[in-house]
């Protein structure tokens, strides 16, 4: 069992926003997803430019493999597994340890990365 | 018969828990369009303690059940990630006075880098889908900055204060156009100066940006801390109603 942070990023550049949609969508659905506590239920934070997602829950070990992720996008937009494996950039934060060492990651990459994660300023 | 919730509350709380959340519930009733206390221990639904059921909230990932402000309740931490509270439905929005109104509540940082951390934090954000007409209240990307912001038809009127309070604060923020006055208030007090010159605000908020303790619903500038006890009004209350609000019994 695993709670933290995963960061999603690399589709395959040919993807249109319907497919990109899909497979955020799928990703939505991994994990814990009704318990009583939100901070264990999946919940996501997309980049502004929909180009990357982090996804935050309560996961079982077996569904946050990198083949495991892989095989999720590649059902829900209808292609081989080898055309999302090969452009996918996956990363656990602090993957293994305790849910505060993978949030206080998460956040360092959050900030190193601030200007593409941000919302654009308004007025 | 039926024990309505609000008096259930009052009969099962300690003496001092009963009394902040029903002093909310007695300023200016009639205005009052919603109160989310955000004290739930477990759940994702947010109460909206004024009444109307179709205005509960739904929280994203906050870690309920975190020591609130001293009331016998409790209050959500948000991981500064992704939480957030969408308080986003068809009732509250057509309800909401972007010319007229009120918002308030109570904040505290996880810690004392989050003045200094350079990234916006939202504690609350009603925007309409145009981005000229909006309320927001916000820790900006400058260091020690807290921002209050209202925009009606493009002009906007914010209040910039120096913050880098890490004990639990009261927020607060009035706006009338008629009167043509936004206030800003921290602790019950005000900060700034009276803003003038308001614009009439136009539209209705949007559905994915009407939210507690970040950007909009998909986690954008998400609150790094506790929060909650945050009621909607629409009119500006007094000087005197909002040290009350900021005042825990």
């Amino acid at each position: 069992m695993f709670r933290g942070y995963l960061l999603i990023e690399g589709l395959p550049p040919g993807f249109t926003a319907t497919d990109r949609r899909q497979a955020w969508d799928a990703l939505h659905r991994i994990g814990k997803q009704d318990t009583p506590d939100p901070h264990r239920n999946n919940h996501i934070r997309l980049r502004p430019d929909s180009l990357a997602q982090i996804v935050e829950a309560e996961f079982d070990d077996s569904e946050i493999t990198r083949s495991a992720i892989v095989a999720v996008i590649a059902q829900a937009v209808g292609l081989p597994e080898a055309a999302i494996n090969a452009t996918l950039d996956y990363t656990i934060f602090a993957e293994g340890q305790e849910w505060e060492q993978s949030r206080l990651d998460c956040l360092v990459f959050l900030k190193t990365n601030q200007a593409a994660w941000d919302a654009p300023l308004e007025n | 018969m039926e024990t309505p919730l609000i008096d259930f509350l009052f009969l099962k709380d300690a003496p001092r828990a009963r009394q902040y959340y029903k002093k909310v519930l007695g300023i200016d009733r009639a205005n009052l369009i919603a109160y989310w206390p955000l004290w739930e221990a477990s759940g994702s639904n947010a109460v909206n303690l004024e009444g109307t059921v179709a205005r509960d909230g739904t929280y994203s990932g906050a870690t309920l059940g975190q020591q609130g402000i001293g009331d016998g309740h409790s209050m959500p931490l948000f991981d500064g990630v992704n939480d957030l509270v969408n308080v986003n439905s068809a009732s509250f929005r057509s309800a909401f006075n972007g010319n007229e109104g009120t918002v308030a509540g109570w904040s505290i940082v996880s810690g004392a880098g989050v003045w200094t951390d350079g990234v916006e934090r939202q504690v609350m954000r009603f925007l309409v889908g145009d981005f000229i007409n909006f309320v927001f209240i916000r820790k900006t990307t400058g260091d020690n900055e807290f921002s209050f912001n209202r925009s009606a038809a493009g002009v906007g009127n914010n209040v910039d204060i120096t913050l880098s309070t890490t004990d639990l604060f009261h927020w607060a923020w009035t706006w009338s156009d008629s009167a043509d006055q936004a206030i800003a208030y921290i602790d019950g007090l005000q900060v700034g100066s009276i803003q003038t010159g308001l614009s009439t605000f136009a539209g209705t908020i949007a559905s994915d940006r009407t939210v507690l303790f970040a950007a909009d619903s998909g986690g954008q500038e998400p609150w790094s801390g506790r929060g909650g006890h945050v009621p909607v009004w629409t009119a500006p209350l007094s000087a005197a109603a909002i040290l009350d609000l900021a005042t825990v019994p």
